[in-house]
């Protein structure tokens, strides 16, 4: 059975009493470093060729070099991240029909660092493991696709992983701070790419999401064709 | 979009007021509440047999802008005298350790005589916290966390009163007289198997049911298949009350239940934090079933394993060994 319920007629008697006190809520974390208390990171991923269309048995080349500085968004700051971990996953599925596919049929050829897979309930994401290096985090793998399809490429990071990741660069005075974000640029994600392509699936939930929300994900979407 | 009083939103979807940074005012207060109002509903009515026979209007909610996490401490419900716990803490500790309030409550003094109200008055049964820094600003973010204390809701009332009881006082030892990680310890102590199957199934739970509600229209990012609710709960396993010490299993009662659509290996991935994975061949535990298994006399996992294989294993069609196999490798 599905219900629907309408704001203007919630039943407040199911609720029994229901007081909301209108004292004003002061954090107790008074997070006063540099950063704040809310803090969004920038990294690169790039995903090579920058093209819309490549052949059945071609690589497209993941590739990042991210600065042990790394930039913090809005700001003119960056923060040293020594030993991190980015919990970085790439996302990709295949969009040319209304059911967004993850059973694929690829093979990762890696040449730096280290591709994970991770099955989910719905979904099947690809947890990334950077090789450090003195001041960079490195990683350089391919994709061999093996059937054609229309792809949707991006990285992203769990924020519900790095709240609770107690390095010392996400702590202020000791404790996790309350937001951290971590987004992600690719070169080959465009306005253009997020039109012409991403947007000619029929998945509703693509339809219906902004180029920004994919933009933060570094998405690239392409087509593999014979 | 601001919420005024000639505006229909169907709750299947991820209402946000824009107005986020005027978060204690009275359109917030009216959005927090209906959709509380919602959530409490939609877990009874859409999603759960169970608690049918419960009277839904003996509920008090209080929701508050103190700070601290939900709860559900069942004070009207399942009454209590403050010489049931400890009187000599004084109300306000109580309290705060009841209703998971950032210590101490805000503006108010040991003497204050609100919290004497909070105490006899408003006996809440569960709680909630909204307002400047909660980070409840979506739809999907507030019922997952009623749906959570829903899920405590209604294991109180299969558990029955004095198991209730006795967990309220396990939440108040650990954080006085025991000095452990408030609310829930560092599992060493006799009723520590309590927090293991209170904590642990609503955690599960509360990801199954908000994603049964939500599915992708959730407001958790992109990819929005990726970040399912349903997802993030495949991904439980400990709930970390103190860094470093994993006791209570977040992720078991979801990975009772779950069906995957991609065994390809039947290894379910976890919080990368611990970068353990579990075997995971079982499936089909139903809520109601793991709920029923509940019962008054049921204080720790082992004794729930075995009593939920006891009334619906054959049932189920699973393999014993699989299903011992799971909740070992969650330590059981």
């Amino acid at each position: 059975m599905t219900t629907t319920y309408f704001l203007i007629n919630m039943d407040f008697k199911l609720l029994g009493l229901l007081i909301v006190f209108g004292l004003h809520f002061i954090s107790c974390n008074e997070c006063d470093d540099i950063y704040g208390d809310s803090i969004e990171l920038e990294v690169s991923i790039n995903s090579m060729p920058r093209k819309d269309t490549i052949v059945v048995r071609d690589t497209m080349w993941v590739l990042a070099d991210i600065d042990k500085n790394v930039e913090v968004k809005n700001t003119d700051q960056t923060i040293l991240l020594e030993d991190f971990n980015f919990f970085t996953e790439m996302h990709l599925s295949e969009i040319s029909t209304d059911v967004e596919r993850y059973d694929l049929s690829f093979d990762i050829v890696e040449q730096i660092g280290e591709v994970e897979v991770l099955n989910l309930t719905t979904a099947i994401t690809y947890p990334i493991i950077y090789e450090e290096s003195a001041n960079a985090y490195k990683l350089r793998f391919g994709i061999v696709f093996h059937e054609v399809g229309l792809y949707y490429l991006g990285f992203f990071s769990s924020s519900n992983l790095l709240e609770s990741y107690s390095h010392p660069a996400l702590l202020c005075n000791g404790e996790h701070r309350s937001n951290v974000d971590i987004q992600y640029s690719n070169s080959s994600s465009s306005e253009d790419n997020y039109r012409d392509l991403l947007l000619s699936t029929s998945i509703d939930y693509i339809l219906n999401s902004s180029y920004e929300e994919f933009e933060i994900i570094g998405m690239h979407s392409f087509v593999v064709i014979d | 979009m601001k919420l005024n009083s000639s505006l229909i939103l169907p709750n299947q979807i991820s209402i946000r007021i824009e107005n986020s940074n005027d978060n204690n005012s009275q359109n917030e207060e009216a959005f927090v509440a209906a959709t509380t109002n919602n959530a409490i509903h939609e877990l009874l009515d859409d999603h759960t047999t169970i608690g049918n026979d419960f009277d839904e209007t003996e509920l008090r909610v209080l929701l508050h802008t103190w700070g601290g996490s939900g709860s559900a401490p069942m004070l009207n419900v399942y009454s209590a005298e403050v010489s049931d716990f400890y009187p000599h803490f004084g109300l306000g500790p109580i309290l705060n350790i009841l209703l998971d309030i950032d210590a101490p409550v805000p503006d108010m003094a040991p003497s204050d005589p609100q919290l004497e109200i909070i105490w006899n008055t408003i006996q809440p049964d569960m709680t909630f916290p909204f307002g400047e820094g909660e980070g409840y600003d979506h739809s999907d973010d507030i019922k997952s966390t009623i749906y959570h204390e829903m899920v405590h809701v209604i294991h109180a009332l299969e558990a029955e009163e004095n198991w209730w009881h006795d967990y309220r006082i396990y939440t108040l030892d650990v954080a006085t007289t025991e000095g452990q990680a408030s609310p829930y310890g560092n599992g060493d102590l006799p009723n520590a198997g309590m927090a293991e199957l209170a904590e642990g199934i609503a955690e599960s739970f509360e990801h199954f049911f908000t994603d049964l509600q939500y599915g992708l229209m959730h407001s958790q990012g992109q990819p929005r298949q990726v970040f399912r609710y349903a997802n993030s709960g495949e991904r439980l396993r400990f709930w970390e009350n103190d860094p470093g010490i994993l006791f209570i299993p977040e992720g078991l009662y979801y990975d009772l239940i779950d069906d995957n659509q991609f065994p390809i290996t039947e290894i379910e991935p976890v919080s990368q934090i611990t970068g353990n994975r579990v075997i995971d061949n079982v499936q089909g535990f139903t809520f109601e079933q793991q709920l029923n298994a509940l019962n008054p006399n049921i204080t720790n996992v082992n004794q729930f394993r075995d009593n939920l294989w006891q009334l619906n294993g054959q049932m189920n069609n699973t393999n014993q060994n699989d299903y011992n196999l799971l909740f070992n490798q969650y330590g059981f």
